[in-house]
């Protein structure tokens, strides 16, 4: 006990984030709720996209020039990331919970595969015209 | 239903509607990438199709308890005063709700056509 003043005095003083080393794990963990994030904040226009879809032809027109203005294709374009990165990292978490997957290097690969995958399909998407 | 949906069910509702979800994300990119350009005549025929009409109200369901689950563990993570996580839950709830209520009126109105 007498050295703990000592070791108090040895702790950090302040946080340094960009010092912290995360995983690759940690990353598509963080990555996953950042993105429920997004894609939560995305519901309420995406479901007043969808009433205005269905209320008639003018309502599903007016919807459709919503989507297709630029600043609205930039959001697009990171929702769909969101999604993607949700979608895998969600498929790999249900993965480890059944049990697959589960020593660190099919674990560490798995999440490489996500956090790659998802932006590289988000931007095979884009650049192969998946808007329309 | 208990509202907050802690512990094990929480669990079980977060995984169950996660495979819905996904299952459902699948089928409907399949889909969109099949129908080409959308049109409203397309949309109203998908639509109107009890088989897609109740899969569109079963992801509504499922989406409204997986953002529900999903925020609720960021918020009890991350704002720990209790007040502030009271106000973030409540606004969590309103946007779940007000998202619901258009959803759920949109569908009503489609399954109309039918």
């Amino acid at each position: 006990m007498e050295d703990s003043d000592d070791r108090a005095v040895a702790r950090p003083r302040f946080l340094n984030p960009l010092a912290i080393h995360l995983p690759v794990g940690a990353v598509a963990s963080i990555l996953h709720r950042l993105s429920g994030i997004l894609l939560f904040l995305a519901l309420l226009p995406a479901a007043w996209l969808l009433s205005l879809s269905v209320s008639g032809e003018a309502g599903f027109a007016a919807a459709r020039a919503f989507l297709g203005l630029a600043g609205v294709r930039l959001f697009l374009g990171l929702l769909l990331w969101a999604f993607l990165h949700h979608f895998l990292a969600g498929i790999r978490f249900l993965l480890l919970d059944a049990g697959r997957g589960r020593d660190l290097a099919a674990a560490r690969r798995l999440a490489w595969l996500v956090n790659l995958g998802a932006p590289l399909l988000a931007l095979l998407w884009v650049l192969a015209g998946g808007w329309g | 239903m208990n509202l907050l949906a802690t512990g094990l069910r929480a669990w079980v509702v977060q995984r169950a509607t996660a495979l819905y979800l996904a299952a459902f994300a699948g089928y409907a990119f399949v889909q969109l990438a099949r129908a080409g350009v959308p049109t409203h005549a397309a949309w109203r025929a998908w639509l109107a199709e009890p088989g897609h009409w109740v899969a569109m109200a079963l992801a509504v369901v499922s989406l409204l308890l997986h953002a529900w689950v999903g925020m609720r563990d960021i918020v009890f993570d991350y704002v720990p005063r209790l007040a502030w996580r009271l106000a973030c839950l409540g606004g969590v709830l309103l946007v779940l709700a007000a998202a619901g209520l258009l959803a759920f009126r949109a569908l009503l109105e489609a399954a109309a056509w039918a």
